[in-house]
Order: structure tokens, then C-alpha cells, then sequence
């Protein structure tokens, strides 16, 4: 069984329900609307982003449902990426940024694990200016307020 | 979807690192370090961030920066930040920076210390922090894991009473006492235990260096009720003995009892009160071949016993046959690590009988009985569901079981009969014992049960039943004297290996030895010139063979076998050349990590990592390196780098 999504930029996509369902708000989507073959809207997502997501979940189509890992201590584990996933996630950073945005709407977890992953490991071992200067971030801090975080948070840095 | 004029704006406005939810979700792959240089970066990653830096707060060692700031403040290299400074007169700049790091501090504690679930303190070179932090600490720390116990932990241990589920201390008695009184204090212990006793919630407790007198005792036995996880090393325990009116430990799931106490009797009470008592890890407190511990874990009920199913017995030092007899004692395990301890024959024997179908994991490195002992094959032909397998070498002769003719290798004929000879095969203690030091099959005169239970099995080549393996680590050991065994035996290693399709490590060692089959001596060192010398005069290897994939595997390694033969002695032997084989384990495809710090004189070639680096497409690590020739190795890294980013070679140059 298909059904259609429609892109904001009203490009028609049809996919696999089982794949569509990767995404739990498409999934409650189905399920409210029932029987109906009326196309999906997603106004957020632009074509481009959606055909990668739509990849993402074709390639992902089988894989069992996510358990909710440990909250604790999932810290060091972002050099866990599949390779499928790492050559998958080798977009321009805007791509990179829309990926994960449309995966949070969406509400498909493990792609938004492996994007958020992907740029833990962008961030891994920069100082704020290079942070900064990755992300086209300004900063809005005063020398002074930036001096006293630093020392307020020594104790945490490494080396 | 927007206009151009406010494209900016949108573009910024929708960055993921703007949405809260997900900066939070990039920000727990962080690690503490990283979180520092975020919080830094703009106010509201500041905002975010922070509380994520401060649940897990760990005080490990001296940051440079404090000190480059500290000595940029004055000539004087001495100082630091800690309240009994008493330079004010000339460095009154140094008070004046001191105040502001300590309002610093405060203000940002009093801000985050709602965010702190866990706090590992191992030194503190600047106790201002924890001067700041304790008072406000109250009832919000879930794990507290330090290095000494002094009066700030107890402080901090009362404050958080009500919260504390997870205790380390690593050194509970820091003192250094004379040589005969106490180890500490009785007035001491029973405060540090009246502490403990305070924290309602507590299920996990890991001591070293511990004291329990008998006055501490009734405090331990109720906190021992409400434990699931229970360890203790080193320290004074006066009696493990539980009093018989107390109620069984019902949650103690995982017992480890380090160098604890010198009565196995008592030890073992404490065990047969834990009736739901999954794993356990013992060692005793001192080395005598004569602990009875182990021989009384036997007399246990069957159904006590059947509970444990993970054990640690690793350093024992018991005779085999001892250790096997626990073994055979009911345990169900799943888990059995016996690292350097006297795993031998009959405990191998044991594993075939009883674990066939349960053990999962199995840990016997160092142990120096099983050193090229047949009976590894044996284990991993039978025990179906092993995940994890670790060992030290595996004889290539083995591999082919018809190098296992009684004639060759054994003075009588003790596997081509069924009905062999006396029972009292576990009665020949004496040359069990007299046989640390002799040729392999010694000890296995004796005909082992699972040689008689395997009957037919034994007819024919090894086949290794553990096709789930996933994780492997063993060095295949081939002897240069017997070039034949090697080249039937070097295949058969290949289609054991290819059949492991679930493998995730391997760790692949390969060394020559140059004398029939020896045991190694126990410090693992295997005699002859064979060493991993390696002469760079050598001439570059033998030139790759090239039709790999369908020459016939014996035919590739004769061929470069013989040429290395010719090119020097022993000790510049390279290893084997992998390729052919190699080919073989192309359905590794989950395979993460490859291992090879352990083959001697590695021999890998570009197009073999090239291979593989491909194929392999799980491949995330190489450690060790893959030639001993400096420019095939400087090739390689070079092709890892460029071709595939992937992956990591880690190699100690």
C-alpha cells in the first residue's frame, strides 16, 4: 500500500507505507485519517530534505523499532555511526541542519540520533571561536561574561 | 516557503542548534570537555548546555589552565586558590583574583547544583569547588563515586541521604598504620558504617580497604538486605558469617569478594544467603594452593548454585582438577571469566559436559595450562552459544584432527578406543600436578569425558559450533618445523573463521615456534629464537600472488612460504601471507575492530588492506600495525587516511 506525500514546494512523493510509517507523525497521521488516499501535506519539509529522509527510511525500512537507550551515560557513543548512515550524512552542513530539522518534525528517532551525532562529532575537540565559526554562530557575550564562564567551569575542562 | 528578504532571518531562526530540544540531544554526545568549549559559545547554548555539563560532574585531575592563569598572576610559582593562602601583602592582586574566582564559583554552583545526579571526585588539586559545593548539596546526588573518604564525603554522604543509590570509594582507610595495630580504627569504622547505614536507598556499594568489626556487623547485614550489588576488596572483614536470624539477602544479584577473608567457610555462608546471587567474582586473600573456598562452593545446593550463572575466578591459584570439580558442581553458567588461573584439561572438560549448551562467554587467557592445548578446539567445537572468546594460542597442527594420531603424539592409545582405560582418569592427581611443566598431552592421557561423549565427533575435521561468535581473540600458533601441518592446518583456520559471520572483534594473533609442541612457560614466553625482531635488510617480501582468489589457498602459502624460508632464519619469519585466506572472511561484514597487535612480523600487504577495507564494511578500527616493512606500513596508513576516512588505524610507531 502507497501513500503520497506532498512536499512544501507541492512535489508529490509516493512511498511505501510500511516506509512512511518510519515516521511516527506520518504513522498517527494514517491512523487518524484511515482508509482515506488523500495525500499528505508537510509544509516544512522542502523536496530535497524529504527525498533524503525518504531514502533514509527506505534503506532503514526493516531495522526493529528503537528501545529507549539509557539515559545516563550515552556520552562517548558518537563514533557508532554505520557506514551507510556516516556516506548518508555527507551533505553540506545546511542539508545537514535540514535533516535533522525535518526529522524532529516528523519524529523519526534514529535519523535525528545520527544527525545529532554527526554534528557532536563536527563540535568534538573545537574551541567556542572555531564552534562558532562552524555554525555561523555570533556571539553575543561581552569579554567579561566570557571570561567568568570560563572560570566558573575550569574545573570541567579537559587538560 | 520564505520571501528573500527575510531568508536570513528564517535560515537562523530554524538552525537545529537554536531548537532546545535538539542542542540537548546533540549535547549528551558530548563529552565534559566539549561541553565547556559549548557553553562558551553563545547565551543560549549557555542556557542550555549548562545544566547537561552539571549532572554528571567529575573532579579528575588539575587543569592547566588554572594553573597558567595562577602563575601569569604573579612571580610567586606557589600559588594556588585554596582558602589557607596566606600571601596578602604583595600579592594583592592574586586576593583580588581570588575573591572573583571564588564569587564565581558560588554564583554558578548555587545556579546548577539542581542539576547534579552523579559526582566523581578522584583529586582535588583546588578545593574551593567542593568548598562551594557541599553545602548546597543536599539530596540531589544519585551516584557519588571517590577516591579516599575523608570528612567532605562524609558530609556530602549525610547531606544526600535520601538520594544516593550508587557508593564507590576506592580507599576507605587512607591512613598508613604501623605494621601491627588495626587497620583502622574501630571508632572510625563505626562511623564511616553509621554513615553509610544513613542512606535509605542505597543498592550499590563497591569498598576498598574496607574495615567491618564486629560492632559494624549488624549495620552491614541490614545493608546488605536492601544491596543488589555488593563489592568488596582488600580491607578487614571479622566475620562474613550472616547470624542465622536474619532474613536471606533476597537483592543481592552481584557479589565480587576481592581478598576479603581468610575463612572459605564464612565466605560461603555469606553466599548461600544470597539465594538470587547471579554473578560472582572471588579471589582469595592469599595465594595458597590449599583455600578450601572452592572446594566448599561445591557442597552448595544445586538449586543455589543453578542461580549463579556468571563467575569470576580469575588469579585463583588451585590445582585444575580443583577447579574443575567446582565446575562440575551444577553451575549453569553463562558467563565464566578465568583469567591466569589454572584452567586446564579437566576444567575444559567440565565446560564440554555441563556449559555446552549455556556458556555464552568465556575468558581463559594467562592460563598457561590451555597453551596450545587441543581442548580449546574442543570448547569452541561444542559450546554453541559462545559470544565472546578469549584465549591465548590455538596450534595450527590442531586444526587438522588427524595430526592427533595417538602414535605421534601420545605414549598409549587413549582416544581410538571407546572403552579406554581405568576411571580413575580423575584419580591421576600426581602427574596432574607434576605435568604444569611437561609436553601438552600429559595431563590428557587420561581419557576425558567429553572425549567419550564425543565419540564420533572426534572422526573427522574440527568444526566449530559457536557460528554467533562475536567477539574472538586468540593467537594461532604454527610450528616451522612441520611446514605440512601448517599448510593443511593454515586453510582449515580460515574456514573456521569464515563461518563467523557475526563477529564484531577480532583480535587475530599469529606466532611461529620452532620446536615441537611445548608448553610455554607460564610467563607465556614460547622458547626458541622466535622473537619479533625485525631485520629491514630484509629484501621486500615475496612478490603478492596474484591470481588470490582462485589459487588454491595451500598452494598461494606454500609458495611464499617456501620463498621466506630462504630469505633468513627464524627469527625474520613474517607471518604467514594472509591473502588467500583473507579472501575467504569476505562474509565478515559486521566486523568492527581488527586486532592484530598480536601476529608477530605482520605481514600485510597494501592491496590486502585495500581488500579488506572494502569488503569489510562494519570496519570501524585497525589496531596494530600491518607490516613490518616501514614502507608498505607508511603505504597503508597513508591508504587508510585517504581512502577510507571510516576508519582508524591505531598503531604504536
Amino acid at each position: 500500500m502507497t501513500v503520497i506525500l506532498v512536499s512544501s514546494d507541492n512535489q508529490d512523493f509516493k512511498v511505501d507505507k510500511e516506509v512512511a510509517e518510519r515516521s511516527i507523525l506520518i504513522k498517527n497521521m494514517l491512523e487518524d485519517v484511515g482508509e482515506s488516499d488523500s495525500p499528505i501535506p508537510l509544509p516544512n519539509v522542502t523536496a530535497a530534505v524529504l527525498t533524503k529522509v525518504i531514502e533514509y527510511c527506505e534503506h532503514h525500512r526493516n531495522d526493529p523499532v528503537q528501545v529507549p537507550e539509557e539515559t545516563d551515560d550515552p556520552r562517548k557513543r558518537s563514533n557508532d555511526i554505520e557506514e551507510w548512515d556516516m556516506k548518508f550524512m555527507q551533505v553540506d552542513q545546511e542539508m545537514l541542519f535540514e535533516i535533522i530539522l525535518a526529522a524532529n518534525y516528523l519524529d523519526i528517532k534514529p535519523l535525528l540520533d545520527v544527525g545529532c551525532k554527526t554534528v557532536a562529532n563536527i563540535i568534538k575537540g573545537k574551541t567556542p571561536e572555531e564552534i562558532r565559526k562552524a555554525f555561523n554562530i555570533v556571539n553575543d557575550f561581552t569579554p567579561e561574561e566570557e571570561a567568568q564562564i570560563k572560570k566558573e567551569n575550569e574545573w570541567a575542562e579537559d587538560r | 516557503m520564505a520571501t528573500t528578504d527575510n531568508d536570513d532571518d528564517d535560515h537562523m531562526r530554524q538552525t537545529p542548534t537554536q531548537l532546545p530540544e535538539i542542542l540537548l540531544l546533540i549535547g549528551r554526545h558530548l563529552s565534559q570537555g566539549d561541553l565547556t568549549s559549548c557553553i562558551r559559545v553563545s547565551h543560549s547554548w549557555h542556557y542550555y548546555l549548562e545544566p547537561l555539563l552539571w549532572s554528571h560532574v567529575s573532579i579528575q585531575r588539575p587543569t592547566s589552565s588554572s594553573s597558567s592563569s595562577s602563575s601569569s598572576l604573579s612571580s610567586n610559582n606557589s600559588i594556588s586558590f585554596s582558602n589557607d593562602n596566606n600571601d596578602n601583602n604583595d600579592n594583592n592582586r592574586n586576593g583580588f583574583f581570588r575573591n572573583i574566582n571564588q564569587s564565581a564559583y558560588e554564583a554558578s554552583i548555587i545556579k546548577n547544583v539542581r542539576h547534579l545526579h552523579s559526582l566523581t571526585i578522584e583529586f582535588v588539586q583546588n578545593p574551593t569547588l567542593l568548598h562551594q559545593l557541599v553545602p548546597v548539596l543536599h539530596n540531589r546526588l544519585s551516584a557519588l563515586i571517590t577516591e579516599d573518604y575523608n570528612p567532605t564525603i562524609r558530609q556530602i554522604l549525610l547531606q544526600n541521604a535520601q538520594s544516593i543509590q550508587s557508593f564507590t570509594c576506592r580507599n576507605v582507610n587512607t591512613r598508613q598504620r604501623q605494621q601491627y595495630s588495626l587497620p583502622q580504627p574501630s571508632h572510625e569504622a563505626t562511623e564511616f558504617w553509621k554513615s553509610l547505614s544513613s542512606l535509605m536507598f542505597l543498592t550499590e556499594l563497591t569498598l576498598s580497604n574496607a574495615c567491618i568489626y564486629s560492632a559494624n556487623l549488624t549495620v552491614f547485614w541490614k545493608m546488605c538486605g536492601r544491596l543488589k550489588v555488593l563489592s568488596l576488596e582488600s580491607g578487614f572483614v571479622c566475620d562474613l558469617s550472616p547470624s542465622s536470624y536474619l532474613e536471606p539477602f533476597k537483592t543481592l544479584r552481584r557479589v565480587h569478594l576481592h581478598r576479603v577473608s581468610e575463612y572459605p567457610q564464612r565466605e560461603l555462608d555469606f553466599i548461600r544467603f544470597c539465594p538470587n546471587l547471579e554473578h560472582l567474582a572471588w579471589r582469595p586473600l592469599q595465594l595458597t594452593p590449599l583455600n578450601q573456598f572452592m572446594f566448599h562452593l561445591v557442597t552448595l545446593e544445586p538449586d543455589r548454585l543453578a542461580r549463579i550463572t556468571s563467575v569470576d575466578f580469575s588469579y585463583i591459584d588451585l590445582f585444575d582438577k580443583q577447579l574443575a570439580t567446582v565446575l562440575s558442581s551444577g553451575l549453569r553458567l553463562v558467563r565464566l571469566i578465568a583469567v591466569h588461573s589454572p584452567f586446564g584439561d579437566f576444567c575444559a572438560d567440565q565446560v564440554v559436559c555441563s556449559m555446552a549448551e549455556t556458556l555464552e562467554e568465556l575468558d581463559v587467557r594467562e592460563c598457561h595450562l590451555l597453551v596450545q592445548n587441543p581442548m580449546v578446539q574442543l570448547m569452541l567445537v561444542v559450546c554453541r552459544r559462545l559470544k565472546v572468546f578469549r584465549a591465548d594460542e590455538i596450534s595450527v597442527d590442531d586444526m587438522n584432527k588427524n595430526t592427533w594420531s595417538p602414535a605421534a603424539r601420545f605414549s598409549r592409545p587413549a582416544f581410538s578406543s571407546s572403552s579406554s582405560s581405568s576411571p580413575s582418569g580423575y584419580g591421576c592427581g600426581s602427574s596432574t600436578v607434576a605435568g604444569y611443566t611437561a609436553t601438552v598431552p600429559a595431563p590428557t592421557l587420561a581419557p576425558l569425558l567429553s572425549m567419550r561423549m564425543l565419540g564420533k565427533l572426534m572422526q573427522g575435521d574440527w568444526q566449530w559450533g559457536c557460528v554467533e561468535l562475536e567477539e574472538l581473540d586468540v593467537t594461532f600458533v604454527g610450528s616451522i618445523a612441520q611446514k605440512h601441518l601448517l599448510l593443511n592446518g593454515l586453510p582449515l583456520v580460515y574456514s573456521q573463521l569464515a563461518q563467523l559471520t557475526e563477529l564484531r572483534r577480532l583480535g587475530f594473533g599469529w606466532k611461529y615456534h620452532n620446536e615441537e609442541r611445548r608448553l610455554s612457560s607460564s610467563t607465556g614466553v614460547t622458547f626458541g629464537s622466535v622473537d619479533s625482531v625485525v631485520d629491514l635488510a630484509l629484501p621486500r617480501g615475496s612478490p603478492p600472488s596474484s591470481a588470490s582468489s582462485t589459487a588454491s589457498s595451500s598452494s598461494s602459502s606454500s609458495s611464499s612460504y617456501s620463498s621466506k624460508a630462504s630469505v633468513g632464519s627464524e627469527t625474520q619469519q613474517k607471518s604467514p601471507h594472509f591473502r588467500a585466506g583473507l579472501r575467504r572472511l569476505w562474509k565478515l561484514t559486521q566486523l568492527r575492530v581488527f586486532d592484530v597487535e598480536k601476529i608477530q612480523n605482520p605481514n600485510f600487504s597494501v592491496s590486502d588492506v585495500k581488500w579488506f577495507g572494502k569488503r569489510w564494511e562494519g570496519l570501524r578500527r585497525i589496531q596494530g600495525r600491518l607490516s613490518m616493512d616501514p614502507g608498505t606500513e607508511l603505504a597503508i596508513q597513508d591508504l587508510v587516511q585517504k581512502d577510507f576516512t571510516h576508519i582508524t588505524h591505531h598503531h604504536n610507531n
